[in-house]
């Protein structure tokens, strides 16, 4: 039997509320996830928990057009964080002093990608303190949690132009800063950006 | 590798949920879901742990210098003697009352209406608000099995800005579809008293566990008062509130919580009140200077009679900017119009 869809469960849950835990099981540890990589992993048990609570109570305006309901939670995630911008700079600049051992399995492949990585990871921490807060949004959205540009529309409720031009600007700026300190080694990657969505 | 791939990089090590912290956030959504779901949905926010801002409690603070120098409050939070009388009055009437048969599920049908507010809160000033009747019945067994039926009318517009901001927002449909749901009981060893939560079960606080002695019962709701958003005696009267809705407490236990409730600072007499049935009872009140809505009353209306519960009601005392309407305003009300213990479900 096919599993429910998100936006089925949560239809079922405007008639009975307890079907709702489905969507909390489905996602909580990503959102967990993602919170704790930007406040930490103890404010996020906090915002993992209210996140859910709020989606319960404006579920009945989930649009149920939208089969994953990732987009949406990740939304009301990303809006909880609004309060806690001193909180996610604190948690940037630890990243920020934190350095990697060059031999720690990263994923990268190769010695030197790890190396790079190793290098980069400091600066652009550094980097994304610097950018606005709608830019950040739109690219940890991007890169943490891997939603494509439309699901980042559909988190933030802005059209998919401004999270194209936001992604853009980010990305640009990230570079320019990343430049400036001597340690971005990466290829010239602007054109990614601006790629058609997938 | 970009700056995309090093972003990745970051933070990516983060330790996954700690199981603990999974399981205590899934009860408390359940609890929270239960909470909307099978109490009646226009209890105060407070209980459901929206954050009390400083802010709020310092205007709140001067609010209740406004009040008391208006007169609105006669009797300020002081103890009054004559509250306290009229509900010891109807203590002794329930204390000599026979008890009946416990067997079977406790029914109750209600008519009220509750505070619906879409974006309209204090932080979220552009929102609206309406007023929306819930009818419900409900047969729980102190097993958390059970039937609930609820159905929601046309909103009642506190002015035209509210109505205005709900055409604006392509005037939804708030009364969503009635409902009527069967539920199945709740795993054996639970505790009655503590407000757990299992999915496919209602929330039924077993008011035939509490104890009778006064000291012991003003004990139990003093730990659970300071357990949930703290230990002042308008939690304590809201938890006198919630343990006689829709439980069909026994004589000798309602005799009890009447006593606790005679006991609490802040508690008045506002005399004799008619309900929206019609009946006349006895109005006891007490005001909220701690809710995040800032100052609120709430009514208890109980037969002098009879020691039954008649119906409950909340009033928001000042003016507010994320509501069209002049204080007092009604924010919520129920009316219990059958409250009986049956041995099926009709």
């Amino acid at each position: 039997m096919e599993a429910r869809s998100d936006a089925q469960i949560i239809a079922a849950s405007w008639v009975e509320p307890l079907v709702f835990a489905a969507v909390f099981d489905r996602h909580y540890d990503a959102v967990h996830r993602y919170l704790a990589r930007r406040v930490g992993s103890d404010l996020a048990d906090d915002l993992a928990a209210e996140a859910f609570t709020t989606a319960f109570d404006v579920r009945r305006r989930y649009d149920t057009a939208h089969p994953d309901a990732r987009p949406w939670l990740f939304g009301i995630a990303t809006n909880l964080l609004r309060h806690h911008r001193r909180e996610e700079a604190r948690r940037l600049r630890a990243y920020a002093r934190l350095e990697r051992p060059a031999d720690a399995d990263d994923g990268f492949g190769g010695i030197e990608a790890r190396v790079d990585a190793g290098r980069a990871g400091p600066a652009i921490a550094d980097a994304v303190t610097r950018l606005s807060a709608g830019d950040r949004d739109v690219l940890l959205l991007f890169a943490w949690v891997d939603l494509r540009y439309e699901e980042i529309a559909v988190a933030l409720r802005i059209p998919v132009g401004t999270v194209r031009s936001r992604l853009h600007r980010a990305r640009r700026r990230l570079r320019e800063l990343l430049g400036d300190s001597g340690q971005y080694l990466g290829a010239d990657t602007l054109t990614e950006a601006l790629e058609p969505d997938g | 590798m970009d700056e995309i791939d090093a972003l990745r990089s970051l933070g990516r090590d983060v330790p996954p949920p700690d199981p603990a912290t999974r399981r205590a956030a899934r009860m408390a959504l359940l609890a929270h879901a239960e909470a909307r779901a099978s109490r009646p949905p226009w209890l105060p926010a407070a209980r459901l742990g929206i954050r009390r801002l400083r802010v709020v409690g310092a205007l709140a603070a001067l609010a209740i210098v406004a009040v008391l120098a208006s007169g609105l409050l006669p009797l300020g939070l002081r103890p009054d003697p004559a509250a306290a009388a009229a509900l010891n009055r109807v203590a002794d009437i329930a204390a000599r009352q026979p008890d009946g048969p416990r067997d079977g599920y406790r029914h109750t049908r209600s008519e009220g209406a509750y505070l619906h507010c879409l974006g309209g809160s204090p932080d979220h000033p552009n929102g609206y608000c309406a007023l929306l009747p819930v009818s419900r019945e409900i047969w729980i067994k102190p097993d958390g099995s059970g039937r609930k039926i609820e159905s929601r009318g046309e909103p009642i517009w506190f002015g035209p800005a509210d109505r205005a901001a709900w055409q604006a927002d392509g005037s939804p449909d708030l009364r969503g579809q009635p409902s009527d749901t069967r539920f199945g009981p709740t795993p054996p060893g639970v505790d009655p008293w503590v407000p757990q939560v299992w999915p496919g079960s209602l929330y039924y606080q077993n008011v035939d566990a509490l104890p009778t002695d006064v000291g012991a019962l003003r004990h139990l709701i003093d730990e659970r008062a300071a357990a949930a958003e703290g230990a002042t005696d308008y939690e304590r009267f809201t938890i006198v509130g919630d343990l006689l809705r829709e439980t069909v407490a026994a004589p000798k236990v309602r005799a009890a919580l009447y006593r606790v409730a005679a006991s609490l600072n802040g508690v008045e007499l506002v005399g004799s009140m008619t309900d929206r049935a019609g009946r006349t009872g006895t109005a006891v009140a007490m005001t909220n200077d701690q809710s995040s809505r800032g100052l609120e009353r709430r009514l208890l209306i109980f037969d002098p009679e009879t020691s039954v519960l008649l119906a409950e009601e909340d009033v928001l005392l000042h003016r507010v900017d994320w509501l069209d309407a002049e204080p007092p305003m009604v924010i919520g009300y129920n009316t219990y119009l059958t409250s009986e213990i049956v041995p099926t479900i009709s």
